[in-house]
Order: C-alpha cells, then sequence, then structure tokens
C-alpha cells in the first residue's frame, strides 16, 4: 500500500510522507497543488537538523491530518522526552500547527527548521518530466516568504509564514531557536498560501459556495441514506466511498455548487466522461453533484470548431485544466473536447437524474444545451455519415488517440493484438448514442412539450439499434466488436465494452445472453470483476492499463446493464467481487487493479499508478448498491427489487431522496 | 489609444445577432489600458457595443491591456488561456465568460446546427 499521505480540499491538495514532509523530486507527485500547479515541492521540518521520526499518521477527516513524530528517525524506538505533534489543515493552501512537547525532567534547547522550496510545475510537467521555461525567485517580505515563479505576465507565488514571535524568516525556510521548560510546550501556526489566478467571482457563487467544511461534511453524509447491513464491510465500504466523494467534490468557480473531480492526484479537474458517470452513480445518494456537473458542462459546451482543442459545436468537454502549460497553450486543455462519448453521457445522465428528482426546471434550463448536443451527435460526432459516432482527433500533437473511456493510446486492438486503423466507431459509444435519443425523446415529450423531435428520435434510435446489431455482431464468436476501424472492419478482441451495451439497452433480446455469457466467462471475469480485456487476446496483460486490469467503474456498469436485461443474478456476482476487492482497499478501490484471477492471487493486486481515491472507481459500489438493491424510479415512486446474494444477509438503504421525498429499500440474502 | 486599437475598434460592429448566443443575457465591460471602457452587452443573441466610462450596468469586469484587447476581440485570444497567463483580470459573472468566450469576432460566429 502506498506511503504517502493525501489531504484534499476541492481545488487544493497536499502529498507528502508519513512524516509529512514533502521531499518532491521532478516526476514525484508530493507537493502542495491547486489549479493544476505545484505551489510547494520541498517542505522538510527537522529538528536539530534531524528529519523526525513517524509514530503515528491519523487522517482526522479528508482534509485535516494529523502526525505524531519523534526528533530523531530511527529503526529502533528511542524513549524520547520530546514528542512532537504536527497537524494539517488543507484549504487554499494550507494551514499547519507544530506543536512540541517536552516530557523530560530538565528544559530542552532545540532548533526547529522548516525547509521550503518550490518548483512551480504544471502537473503535466510532473507527469512527463518535462523541464519549466520560466524563472523562479524567492525574497522574503517582511515576517513571509515569498517563493515566486515568472514567465511572462504568468505569475505564480506561494507566501509563508509562522506566528511564533520567535520566527526567523530566510530565503530557504523557517527557523525557530527554543527553549521548552519541563512539562512544558512550544508551539506556532504555519499559513501557506498559493497566489494564483487572478478573478474574483460574484457574490452569489461565492456564497453559494462559503461553506464552513466540517460543517458541509456533516451535513453531506447526514443527507445520504443510512446504510444498515448485517455485513460490516459493506457499511464501511459505503461510509469511505460517501466520504471520499465528499473529497472530491471540487468547486467549478463559475457555478454555485460542486461537482466530482476524477482523481487524486493526477485529475483534481472537472472531466465530462468521469464527473458525468460519477454523477450517475451518486445519483440515488447524493444527487446534487449531478445539477451542477450538468450546469457547468453545458457552460463549456463548444461553440466552435477548433482543432487545437478538438472542440465542434454542441461537444461536451473531455477535460478543463488551469496550469501553466494550458494557460500557454502547449496542452489544449482550456478546455480539451477529446472525448466522443462525454455529450451522449450528458443527455443520459440529464434524463436520469429528471426521473430520480423531478428537477423538470433544470430539463427546461438546459433544453438549448441539449438539443446542441443531439445535434452535435448527427453533425460531427458521425464524421462520415454512416450512422455511427467515430473519432479521430483534430489535434495530431497533443491530442488523445483514443476518444472513448479507455483513452490510453494502445487500448483498441483486434484479438491478434494489431491496433485498429482511425477513426474508430467503438460499440459503447453506439450503445450511449441509442440511450441518449430515448432518453432525450422522453425529455422532448414530456417536458420541452415537442412530440415531432420525440418520434424522430425514437425512430432514428430504432434504427440504430436494428444497424448496430447486425453491423457490429460478430456471428462466429457470438458477441460484438470492440470497434469499427476507419475501413469498417470489426475489432474483434473480447472487451468489457460489450457490457455497457447491455448498460444502455442497444442490445437485441436475442443476443443478449450471449453477451451476459461471455461477461462471466472465466476470460473476462477475473472473480473480482470484468477485465477490460478478455484473457487469451494477443494483447492482454493483466497490468494492462486498458487491456487487461479490472477497473470497478466498468464493473458497476456492467452489473447495472447485466440487470437491465434480467441477469440479476450474474450482477450479484459482479457487486460481489467488487465489494469483496474493496474490503482489502480498506473501502477505497483504486481506479483500476490487476486482471489476475482471484483464484490464483486470493487478493486484489493493485495496478502500479492508479489514482486514489478516483471518483467513478468510488461511485462504483454506490451504483453496485442499486443494482443489488433493484432500485428504479418509476414516476412519483421508487422501485424496489432486491437481488442480493445469499452471503449478504441482509441490506437496508434508508431515507432515499427522489422526487417522492424519501423512501427505503430493504433486500435480503435470500432473493437470489 | 493606439491607431491600430482605433482602427480595430472602428471596425467592429456596434449591433448584431449571433444564434449560438440565444437565451443569453448580461454585460461584460472591458476595461481597456489606456481606451477605456467598451461594453459588450448580450440579450437572447441580440448584442451591441457601448463606449463609455459607466460600468454599473456590468456582469462581468475584465481589465487588460490594448495589445490583450484587440488580440481577444480578433478572436486570436483565447479568453480563458489569457486568465490563466494574468493578461486578462476578470471580475463577477465568470459563467457569462464562459458562455460567450466563442462570440470573437463579433458577427462572425458559424451558424450552429440545433436539433
Amino acid at each position: 500500500m502506498s506511503t504517502n499521505v493525501s489531504s484534499l480540499n476541492g481545488n487544493t491538495f497536499v502529498v507528502s510522507d508519513r512524516t509529512g514532509n514533502i521531499a518532491a523530486s521532478e516526476t514525484d507527485p508530493k507537493g502542495l497543488f491547486q489549479d493544476d500547479t505545484r505551489f510547494l515541492s520541498r517542505w522538510i521540518l527537522k529538528v536539530n537538523g534531524n528529519l523526525p521520526g513517524v509514530l503515528s499518521v491519523d487522517d482526522l477527516t479528508y482534509y485535516a491530518t494529523q502526525f505524531f513524530l519523534t526528533p530523531e528517525n530511527t529503526t529502533v524506538y528511542v524513549n524520547s522526552p520530546v514528542a512532537i505533534l504536527r497537524k494539517r489543515s488543507v484549504h487554499h493552501g494550507f494551514r499547519e500547527d507544530i506543536t512540541i512537547l517536552n516530557y523530560g525532567t530538565e528544559a530542552v534547547k532545540l532548533d526547529i527548521r522548516v525547509e521550503a522550496a518550490s518548483d512551480f510545475a504544471d502537473l503535466f510537467e510532473v507527469k512527463d518530466a518535462l523541464k519549466k521555461k520560466g524563472e523562479a525567485y524567492k525574497r522574503v517580505d517582511g515576517h513571509q516568504l515569498v517563493l515566486g515563479y515568472r514567465r511572462a505576465s504568468f505569475v505564480r507565488e506561494t507566501r509563508i509564514s509562522a506566528t511564533a514571535q520567535e520566527t526567523l524568516v530566510d530565503e530557504d525556510g523557517l527557523s525557530f531557536h527554543i527553549q521548552i521548560p519541563s512539562q512544558g510546550s512550544w508551539s506556532t501556526c504555519l499559513h501557506v498560501i498559493p497566489i494564483g489566478l487572478r478573478y474574483r467571482t460574484a457574490a452569489k457563487i461565492r456564497d453559494g459556495n462559503a461553506v464552513s467544511h466540517d460543517h458541509s461534511l456533516e451535513q453531506w453524509l447526514r443527507d445520504a441514506p443510512r446504510l444498515v447491513s448485517s455485513w460490516n464491510d459493506l457499511t464501511r465500504i459505503y461510509r469511505r466511498c460517501l466520504i471520499d466523494l465528499a473529497a472530491l467534490r471540487f468547486s467549478p468557480v463559475v457555478v454555485p455548487g460542486a461537482l466530482p473531480a476524477a482523481g487524486l492526484p493526477w485529475f483534481m479537474a472537472v472531466f465530462g466522461r468521469d464527473s458525468l458517470l460519477t454523477s450517475f452513480q451518486a445519483l440515488p445518494f447524493t444527487p446534487v453533484l449531478a445539477k451542477t456537473t450538468l450546469r457547468m458542462l453545458a457552460l463549456l459546451q463548444g461553440t466552435q470548431v477548433d482543432d487545437f482543442r478538438d472542440e465542434e459545436p454542441g461537444k461536451i468537454i473531455h477535460e478543463l485544466r488551469l496550469g501553466e502549460m494550458t494557460a500557454f497553450e502547449e496542452r489544449p486543455h482550456s478546455p480539451y473536447y477529446g472525448a466522443a462519448d462525454s455529450t451522449p453521457l450528458f443527455l443520459i445522465l440529464l434524463d436520469e437524474y429528471e426521473r430520480w428528482s423531478g428537477d423538470a426546471e433544470l430539463v427546461r434550463d438546459l433544453e438549448r444545451a441539449a438539443r446542441l448536443a443531439l445535434a452535435w451527435i448527427d453533425n460531427y460526432g458521425d464524421r462520415d455519415g454512416d450512422g455511427y459516432v467515430e473519432y479521430e482527433r483534430r489535434n495530431t500533437k497533443t491530442g488523445l488517440e483514443n476518444q472513448c473511456w479507455k483513452d490510453s493510446w494502445d487500448s483498441i486492438r483486434y484479438a491478434d493484438g494489431r491496433h485498429a486503423q482511425l477513426p474508430r466507431a467503438t460499440c459503447e459509444i453506439q450503445g450511449y448514442v441509442y440511450d441518449a435519443k430515448m432518453r432525450s425523446a422522453r425529455l422532448a415529450r414530456e417536458i420541452w412539450s415537442d412530440p415531432v423531435l420525440a418520434d424522430r428520435l425514437e425512430r432514428e434510435a430504432k434504427a440504430l439499434r436494428r444497424r448496430f446489431n447486425e453491423d457490429f455482431w460478430l456471428v462466429d464468436r457470438g458477441y460484438f466488436a470492440l470497434a469499427l476501424d476507419g475501413k469498417k472492419q470489426k475489432v474483434d478482441a473480447l472487451s468489457s465494452n460489450i457490457g455497457h451495451l447491455l448498460w444502455s439497452g442497444i442490445v437485441e433480446e436475442d443476443k443478449a445472453a450471449a453477451v451476459a455469457a461471455h461477461l462471466m466467462s472465466e476470460r473476462l471475469f477475473s472473480g473480482w470483476g470484468v477485465r477490460t480485456m478478455a484473457e487469451g487476446d494477443a494483447a492482454y496483460n493483466p497490468i494492462g492499463y486498458h487491456v487487461g486490469t479490472v477497473w470497478p467503474h466498468d464493473t458497476s456498469i456492467i452489473a447495472h446493464g447485466l440487470q437491465r436485461y434480467g441477469y440479476r443474478q450474474e450482477a450479484g456476482r459482479l457487486a460481489l467481487g467488487i465489494l469483496n476487492a474493496a474490503v482489502f482497499f480498506d473501502g477505497r478501490l483504486p481506479e483500476a487493479f490487476a486482471g489476475f484471477p482471484e483464484s490464483l492471487t486470493r487478493y486484489p493486486v493493485e495496478y502500479p499508478t492508479a489514482c486514489s481515491p478516483q471518483a467513478w472507481a468510488t461511485g462504483a459500489p454506490l451504483l453496485l448498491l442499486r443494482v443489488l438493491l433493484g432500485m428504479r424510479p418509476i414516476q412519483e415512486s421508487l422501485l424496489v427489487a432486491p437481488a442480493i446474494p445469499k452471503t449478504i444477509e441482509r441490506i437496508e438503504l434508508l431515507g432515499i431522496p427522489g422526487r417522492w421525498g424519501k423512501a427505503d429499500a430493504f433486500g435480503r440474502g435470500w432473493s437470489i | 489609444m493606439n491607431q491600430h486599437t482605433a482602427e480595430v475598434m472602428a471596425r467592429i460592429p456596434r449591433i448584431g445577432y449571433d444564434v449560438r448566443y440565444t437565451s443569453l443575457r448580461g454585460t461584460a465591460c472591458f476595461k481597456v489600458e489606456g481606451v477605456g471602457n467598451w461594453r459588450l452587452r448580450i440579450d437572447d443573441g441580440h448584442f451591441d457595443v457601448l463606449l463609455g466610462d459607466g460600468d454599473a450596468d456590468a456582469d462581468l469586469v475584465l481589465s487588460l491591456d490594448q495589445e490583450t484587447f484587440i488580440e481577444l476581440i480578433e478572436g486570436r485570444q483565447n479568453f480563458l488561456t489569457g486568465v490563466l497567463q494574468g493578461r486578462i483580470r476578470a471580475e463577477g459573472d465568470l459563467a457569462l465568460a464562459f458562455r460567450f468566450r466563442g462570440i470573437f469576432p463579433l458577427g462572425q460566429g458559424p451558424s450552429t446546427p440545433v436539433m
């Protein structure tokens, strides 16, 4: 397990070692980060010139951590009379309270030193080990240490100060020469403040976000449904998910409220796909995320054709970044639109949100955005008029080659390992389009009072379903192709993508059994979850990012799809697999873990660089709870049809928010 | 105001319509160093340009120099990267800025298909 300690609060996060120190290298994601910039890369506490040792680390909450330290880092416990308590709380930078206690019989003299430095690296520079182009500076400004970086008009600064009277500030840190009497203590409070973007938001937005953290977390937990289960691990996983979702809340600044950022440390940003799917997973539990996500993504919807940003009118974004490389257009994330699935997913969430919440007003507010999204599907998503949405990047230098959820460069392969030719029409995107049109037809008929559009969308969706079931079906294999390549050849790898087709409803009934059987086969189902690519295909690698690992969110969507087609026992098995894996991760599922069979390893093997906490992995147990309880909104009521494996005796979910007010759901393990 | 800025500003249409901004309402005030205040008002896709010192009715105030202003209104400076670089200082309703970030050059937007 990781030796890094993370504290995060919306747009700011700190990653340190277990003593609270930060000694980042160019490629090490330790530091204080805000708005995609590292504002502190060195933060070392020393006592009499020595690095402290760690006694314990306590996560007080997601934004505060307490480190209990001894003055010297020794491998054998030393009965030191001096103890160090370091408490860090993150909010627009961080505050760190250092308290030193002397339990000895005599007074002690100590030289306390905090070394500080910043490389002001963009997160992309950390990830890709790139060099800076501007100049760093540092100065002492009164009682403050100012660390700065300038590149033309781009200026970022970190201001550091301490409350103790004996503080000595120099350009490399702060020093305290102190004497602590017997049984006495000394303390100081350090403030580290990043100075970055030059904006001030309107009062109505600031006020909407001005909630104290304690109150905010407490309220967040109180507003969510209460889970009672005979399986104690399940309640622990559930609480972990709710707290991690709270931690990943990201204030988009321009609209009130919060949406889920994608994950720590690389993806603390607004994403189209990740924010949409996480909001979908969390709808029965924390519907407020969906509302902010939809509003923010509508605000950023494409307005023009811009090759650099892969932008097209009506397209929903892939990712928004705020660091130096984005500022100077060395990366296209201002925002970047390289995702072919975020636009239909936007429409899917809009409909699902209304089904749960009854918030027709938001659907009316976003009618124009939804119509633009539908137009994008037909006019830009379908590049060649063949009726399928395919992608090929406009930005050939820094754009993404794969614009589906498996967005690493090598994810779309034939069974023999060859890479598929561009443009690529991956199968799950066609499913999303089918679902988006069916759902938008309902919104058009019931809320926008446009039955003509509703009829048209349903006609188009049905035609798409018919053609898709012919064009993507591999008759000799009994499953759907991963994609159609640039020559409209079927890309024949067996992949988890076929499970998303069940989720969207595009699979004709006579093909569903074969798809379900493949998903539950030993080639795809590892015992923990569904592998991204099947064992036996040439590109399969159990630790290949999108070619063999298990992604919990992927499996949660597949389980939901199996349930949709009536494969409730299979859905329950997948749910149990992922929840069992979550137990091994102390309730916090990583974005992905290795695809080794459960029967071989007996525990889920970590993927080397997986993000944690990660939003849609955090959302996976929530969607799986929905699957196990069989929850579905039907007009003004919540339908509950549990299908729970026998190993879980009982699940009760109390106070589920929705258009019905609050409802309860109960299920017993005898159900399947 | 330098001559180039004066020439560019003289060419800007004072009124117009952009279908992409249907349902958008708001006023942005550009405080341009050495030029003064330049206001852009949008009302359901119709826009008009106002000159003068007032900014009391502005939902959004953008402070910038002449060079950045010209690049912005000619569509060569992205609004967000301008803010990130520190070339544009924004205050007020940032959502408005995001909404009309593609409006420049005025009156030359693509006709966006809407279903």
